[in-house]
């Protein structure tokens, strides 16, 4: 039997028989590729939408959370290492439809669901059965991704997206060979996919010391982001704390993270947010880009104040762009 | 003889100093982030307990859903 080649993502794996692809999640059965991860959530959460981040969508809703084993990327410092760099078969899983997924969302009072936790892409035939499902429930859905995928598959996933919450984790190939295991460029192509496509988008970017902390690091990406996307796309710089296989790297200093969100404002960035940082010098509050009111007012993930009528300022009446 | 003492004591100590100081630093002592494994960017395929997923995806543990975006090997 011969082998078979994933064309997925940028990895392109080729997969024998009784093998699987470098996510873990396909898997190469009787000479036929298995999403063997296709209605087997290892996750499902009903969060605050701010938690993933997105400060842009329904502000105060919930979003019923879903994620399956494996990933495509294998960082050294993931968040969620438990579920994404383990093999299916050996989670336990629940098995639940996409009509199961939006009944529990529409059930739990969810506006909205987000394939996040590992990544959507590797689970992308259940994304996109979710997504359909979901707008005939007239909910939202949201990819929370790295935006390691190829463009074809990407481009016929953007009928069932609605928001993206994009992990742009270096403006640099070299790093993103060695502590991801992944490439830069495809990642800023998804990027322009997704926008171009209409798709509201949030990018995080996750700060490290040593590794991406300099004015230059943070300038190219405010520049790309500015250049090649907009300056109404809201950015969201967020602290490390040492996790999984980088525990030898210390905390990023608040203060590296208030500089990025001063070099963002400064290059005319119009919402600047902070991550991973509580109390009086977290960005977390929504400003009118105009008159400079505050609009959205967050105390960790609650809303304390929205201003935002009909999409607008309430003060000046000034577009504030998200979906609302 | 106190005296040739002392001196001798403060000549070791200044050498043991002079010494602390100069000794590259230990390799471990650095803050910089584990990188030392080497890049993998080819898709790396897993196999694992070949009958144990077979069965997963036969009792249902696993999908048997037929993946989107792949072709045969040439
Ligand atoms: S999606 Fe998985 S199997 Fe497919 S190319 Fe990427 S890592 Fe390999
Ligand atoms: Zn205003």
């Amino acid at each position: 039997m011969s082998a078979l080649i994933c064309d997925l993502c940028p990895k392109h794996c080729r997969i024998e028989e009784g093998m699987a692809g470098d996510c873990r999640a396909r898997y190469n059965y009787k000479g036929v590729l298995t999403a063997i991860t296709h209605d087997r959530p290892v996750a499902v959460h009903n969060d605050p939408i701010e938690k993933k981040p997105l400060y842009h969508v329904l502000p105060g809703s919930k979003i019923l959370s879903i994620a399956c084993a494996g990933c495509n990327l294998h960082c050294l410092n993931c968040q969620n290492e438990g579920i994404s760099q383990s093999n299916p078969v050996d989670l336990k899983a629940y098995r639940l439809t996409a009509d199961e997924i939006a009944a529990l969302a529409l059930k739990k009072g969810s506006r909205s669901i987000a394939l996040t936790y590992t990544d959507p892409v590797i689970f992308y035939e259940y994304s996109l059965e979710i997504g359909k499902v979901a707008r005939k429930n007239n909910l939202l859905t949201v990819w929370v991704t790295a935006g390691y995928i190829n463009k074809k598959p990407l481009e016929e996933a953007l009928p069932f997206i609605d928001a993206v919450n994009l992990d742009i984790k270096f403006m640099n190939d070299d790093l993103y060979r060695r502590i991801c295991t992944g490439t830069l460029k495809p990642v800023l192509e998804a990027a322009q996919i997704l926008l171009k496509g209409g798709k509201w988008l949030e990018i995080t970017n996750l700060i490290i010391p040593e590794l991406n902390d300099s004015e230059k690091d943070i300038g190219k990406l405010i520049n790309f982001i500015k250049t090649h996307l907009g300056t109404h796309i809201p950015i969201h710089f967020s602290r490390f704390f040492p996790h999984h296989r980088m525990r030898n790297v210390e905390p990023t200093p608040e203060s590296t993270i208030l500089k990025a969100a001063a070099l963002a404002t400064d290059a005319g960035m119009k919402y600047v947010y902070t991550g991973n940082i509580r109390g009086q010098n977290a960005h977390a509050t929504t400003k009118c880009p105009r008159c400079h009111s505050s609009l959205i007012e967050r105390r960790g993930y609650h809303i304390v104040k929205n201003a935002v009528i009909n999409g607008k300022c309430m003060s000046c009446n000034e577009t504030i762009h998200g979906l609302w | 003889m106190i005296k040739d003492l002392a001196a001798w004591l403060y000549m070791l100590t200044f050498v043991i100093l002079i010494g602390i100081n100069t000794l590259p630093q230990k390799p471990g002592s650095s803050r910089s982030p584990e990188v030392s494994k080497p890049s993998q960017i080819k898709g790396k395929p897993q196999a694992r307990d070949v009958n144990k997923i077979e069965k997963a995806i036969k009792t249902g543990q696993l999908s048997d859903k037929k993946a989107l975006f792949y072709r045969e090997s040439k």
